[in-house]
């Protein structure tokens, strides 16, 4: 986004022309975000946009929209240059996609919570859920299995990747984005995994681990609202980890992976609608084999972060 | 729960002042809720992966073939003379929004 908003390619200058006339057009303070869903002609001609995850905002707007394009004709709709592939110069972490490694989607979710101090709100929070993508290469992936896997043997997945786990992924994302936690704040992880069966190349793998993160310092947890007077917090996240996997020796790839973490939360970050629920509450995670559509090569949210060279 | 209606029964016939009684059974009550829905076992392992993978009413979003880049929906758009539908987050809307 900070890119489309800013840069200077025939790309981004197309985004401008599209943001600049919807909902946050002009807009500097509290922040200069475009963040929203727009609709718009090839050329750039503005046809409506909102920032809303109410349904039927988002349905009223399309309408809007799709009535305005069918007033346009073709000359106003298409540009008179094309933009090509080309145009992006961005350097895309989606380019470092592992094709064949091990690509899993992340998805957390609050646990239920019968007798919380806090209840859950009556509102989009009740039923919030997320998700990201975790990725490992193959040689990483090869770190999930032991050297010589044969029945009852158990392994302890590097460090490295298990950390790399609890700093990036194993964070409450629930409702909203919030920061990995630096290498520094995570005291546990481990995660073993035992081979269950063996039948030619196959090997079934049974997983297990913990992790604990724990971060203390002074940050907002309330959106627009603090970010000019953080206060004194911690947050923190402590799972349980099980699950089971397959993988192909031939292949070099995993067939099947399902892995579930589940534990509690604490505290709350700027944007991950926390700020009244920041007590121990319980969450769970769930990483299965994602897919190879376009849609599940998204590179994850803490990418960056891995520190792949 | 069976278990821990019994054991909070057992603890309030003790001869226990009926306050005292009171917040130690809501306390043995709290405690087996939180266990019993972190639990997480072989044996639940499957419940407890699919409480938290989404339904299909929760991703039909998911349906609408999203290009993941603003230039390749462009591209596409100004091949096809269709309008662009541009989903913005800080953040990528495909994963951790």
């Amino acid at each position: 986004m900070y890119h489309l908003q800013t840069g200077v390619t025939a790309e981004c200058k197309l985004f401008q022309k599209i943001s600049e006339r919807g909902h946050y057009a002009g807009r500097t303070a509290p922040t200069n975000t475009r963040q929203g869903t727009y609709a718009a002609a090839p050329n750039g001609e503005f046809l409506a946009s909102v920032n809303t995850n109410d349904p039927k905002r988002m349905a009223r707007m399309l309408e809007t929209a799709l009535a305005k394009w069918k007033t346009l004709p073709r000359d106003k709709r298409l540009p008179a240059e094309k933009i090509g592939d080309a145009e992006s110069v961005l350097v895309r972490a989606e380019s470092r996609y592992p094709k064949d490694g091990l690509v899993l989607r992340v998805t957390a979710r609050d646990l239920p919570r019968e007798l919380a101090a806090v209840a859950q709100p009556d509102d989009w929070r009740r039923n919030a859920w997320n998700q990201d993508f975790a990725w490992f290469t193959k040689d990483e992936a090869r770190q999930f299995v032991s050297e010589k896997p044969v029945v009852g043997a158990k392994h302890n997945v590097s460090d490295e990747i298990v950390r790399r786990v609890a700093r990036c992924h194993l964070l409450d994302f629930v409702r909203g984005q919030t920061a990995a936690f630096d290498e520094a704040w995570v005291e546990k992880a481990a995660l073993t995994s035992e081979v269950t069966s063996v039948d030619g190349n196959r090997i079934t793998l049974r997983l297990e681990g913990l992790t604990r993160a724990v971060e203390e310092g002074k940050w907002a947890v309330a959106g627009f609202k603090d970010m000019d007077d953080p206060s004194k917090q911690t947050r923190g996240l402590e799972t349980r980890l099980l699950g089971r996997a397959v993988y192909d020796l031939k292949a070099q790839r995993f067939t099947a992976f399902e892995l579930v973490a589940i534990g509690s939360r604490w505290g709350g970050t700027q944007y991950n609608c926390r700020t009244d629920d920041l007590a121990t509450a319980p969450i769970g995670f769930a990483f299965t084999l994602a897919g190879d559509a376009p849609a599940e090569r998204i590179a994850p949210a803490f990418f960056w972060s891995y520190g792949w060279k | 729960m069976t278990r821990d209606i019994r054991a909070c029964y057992t603890c309030c016939t003790m001869r226990l002042k009926p306050l005292k009684s009171i917040a130690l059974c809501a306390a043995l009550a709290l405690m087996s809720v939180t266990v019993s829905a972190q639990e997480l076992t072989d044996a639940t392992l499957k419940q407890r992966l699919d409480s938290i993978v989404p339904k299909p009413e929760e991703t039909r979003w998911q349906q609408i073939f999203w290009r993941p880049s603003f230039v390749e929906a462009v591209v596409e758009a100004q091949k096809s003379d269709k309008p662009l539908l541009i989903w913005a987050m800080n953040g990528h809307p495909l994963g951790c929004t």
